[in-house]
């Protein structure tokens, strides 16, 4: 039987964890300017809240979606207010190293107060699969590709539609210009930046779930391939990151499938390289849009 | 009786060791058309955002219409509390949404300001004095021409119905033909509006012509000021800005 078609799911799952992960990445950079080199160890943090809070209060899918977004949603209001609210838009490299120490902090912090060993997620959706025919799918793998497709969806719709929508987009175009018709810069950015850090704590639930185990480290690979996103597809278009996360995925799994495990982040690599050797600006390359 | 609708008493604000306003003093009278004129870099465009409240000064006073002192006030506040509407140099308007958009966005205010149907009938209006805005309602801003992007830069700041309107070199980079309407539409407006203007603008002759009061500044200081006509008439500011003696 054909390996193709379950290829393609694991592909999809992968792409989808990357997707999430680099949505909130590239809102962060729209709206600021700024590369939040720490924002992987928000999926951390927020997959760790989840753990304690139905460690705590039980609840399974409710708490552990309530103790992520939690988490997240404070550490983005703390990124803002402490570090990223207190440079201004042309401090690109006092931002990169602010963010990669509270990047470290975030991880090394995790790590002395709850541990380096292996912790175990509880579980919100089965991660043994049920054969379908041509491929075999758990409930944890569909939930994470309907979530992100979902959040994905609502996320561009709110950009494109909503009246804060168009307020984000304008901070993300001109600062200054948005100021002088009354959108208060401060305000939109802290909300975008808390939303941007709650998709990383539901794509911290969703892996957290499907992988059964986290340690404080989990952050590192996820932002290497989110990185990998957010540079091939170009800042600026929310569509051209979900369809290059999803690529992404794809190309990883088709990797591994076809060439072998050791290909899977090299492949990546080598995409990355030629679409910058051909675009630099990235696939979709401009200042922020919906679609 | 003339009235000030704004007032800057002192002004002194410093970019590192760069001096740009000193000792500042501006007044703009309440239905007035006043003037700045001044070469680059005299400071001209930094009052206009220290007014608007993009950038802060290191000594001095802004006062607002009722005398209250807003020289902190954040920039949304000038605009939703004291009408304060700047179209800055390069006219800031969204080049990646439509023109529907970047008006929603002053009608937004107007609403705040006034009511929904005082916004409407701004609107209405405007769309009349500019065809171009219904015209290309759903094009994107930053494929209008140079003049249709500064038709929507201030017409986006007239929506927030503000009392007072500061213009940035509005003619920068436009035919001679297409500021003459842009000022002839403006004037039309004003006539049906209590508006006061502040305009900022390189070309003097023009300035003076279209303002009631004229502030001349030179390396970042006021140095000539009163109504334009008398100004117009100073030796030296007709032999340095206008060329003739």
């Amino acid at each position: 039987m054909s390996i193709l078609p379950q290829t393609l799911v694991d592909g999809l799952v992968t792409g989808s964890s990357y997707t999430l992960l680099a949505l909130g990445f590239a809102l962060i950079y729209s709206i600021s300017g700024f590369l939040n080199v720490a924002h992987a160890e928000f999926y951390m943090i927020g997959a760790y809240g989840a753990i304690l809070v139905t460690g705590a209060i039980g609840g399974a899918i409710f708490g552990a979606a309530a103790g992520a977004l939690a988490v997240t949603v404070i550490g983005g209001a703390l990124l803002y207010s402490i570090v990223l609210r207190r440079l201004n838009n042309q401090q690109h490299m006092a931002a990169f190293i602010a963010t990669a120490g509270v990047g470290m902090f975030l991880q090394y912090g995790t790590a002395r107060v709850l541990g380096v060993r292996e912790r175990e997620f509880p579980q919100i959706a089965a991660t043994r699969g049920i054969d379908l025919g041509l491929v075999n799918v758990s409930p944890a793998q569909l939930l994470v590709i309907v979530v992100t497709a979902i959040f994905a969806a609502l996320l561009m719709q709110w950009i494109r539609r909503s009246t804060m929508g168009r307020d984000i987009r304008a901070v993300a175009e001109n600062e200054e210009a948005a100021a002088l018709v009354g959108v208060r810069v401060r305000r939109i950015k802290l909300i975008t930046i808390c939303v941007a850090t709650a998709l990383a704590g539901v794509a911290g639930v969703l892996l957290g779930n499907l992988y059964g185990v986290l340690t404080p480290f989990v952050g590192s690979e996820m932002g290497l391939n989110m990185f990998v996103v957010v540079l091939v597809a170009g800042i600026g278009s929310l569509g051209g990151v979900v369809f290059t996360g999803l690529a992404l995925g794809l190309v990883q799994a088709l990797s591994i499938a076809y060439l072998g495990s050791q290909w899977q982040y090299f492949a990546g690599m080598i995409v990355l390289l030629l679409v910058l050797l051909v675009r630099p600006q990235g696939l979709f390359g401009r200042r922020l849009r919906s679609g | 009786m003339t009235e000030a609708v704004l007032k800057v008493v002192g002004a002194h604000l410093q970019y590192g060791v760069v001096r740009a306003l000193q000792d500042v003093t501006f007044e703009a009278t309440r239905g007035h058309v006043t003037a700045v004129v001044g070469t680059n870099g005299a400071g001209k465009s930094t009052l206009m955002r220290a007014i608007a409240g993009l950038v802060q000064l290191n000594k001095g006073r802004i006062e607002g219409p009722d005398g209250a002192d807003v020289t902190r006030m954040p920039p949304d506040r000038r605009l939703t509390d004291l009408g304060l509407a700047l179209v800055p140099e390069g006219r800031g308007i969204f080049h990646h949404m439509s023109v529907d958009e970047n008006l929603a966005m002053g009608t937004r205010i107007g609403i705040r300001r006034h009511s929904e149907a005082s916004a409407a009938e701004h609107l209405a209006t405007l769309r009349r004095l500019f065809p171009i805005l219904e015209q290309r309602h759903a094009q994107l801003a930053g494929t209008l021409s140079g003049g249709e992007q500064q038709i929507l830069g201030i017409s986006r700041a007239l929506l927030a119905q503000p009392a007072v309107l500061l213009l940035d070199e509005p003619s920068m980079g436009l035919a001679p033909l297409v500021v003459e309407r842009l000022f002839q539409t403006l004037a039309e407006y004003r006539k049906q509006n209590d508006l006061t203007v502040v305009l900022v603008e390189q070309d003097t002759e023009l300035a003076l012509e279209l303002s009631d009061d004229a502030y001349l500044m030179e390396q970042g200081r006021v140095t000539l000021s009163g109504p334009s006509n008398e100004v117009s008439r100073s030796p030296a500011l007709r032999e340095t800005y206008l060329g003739v003696s």
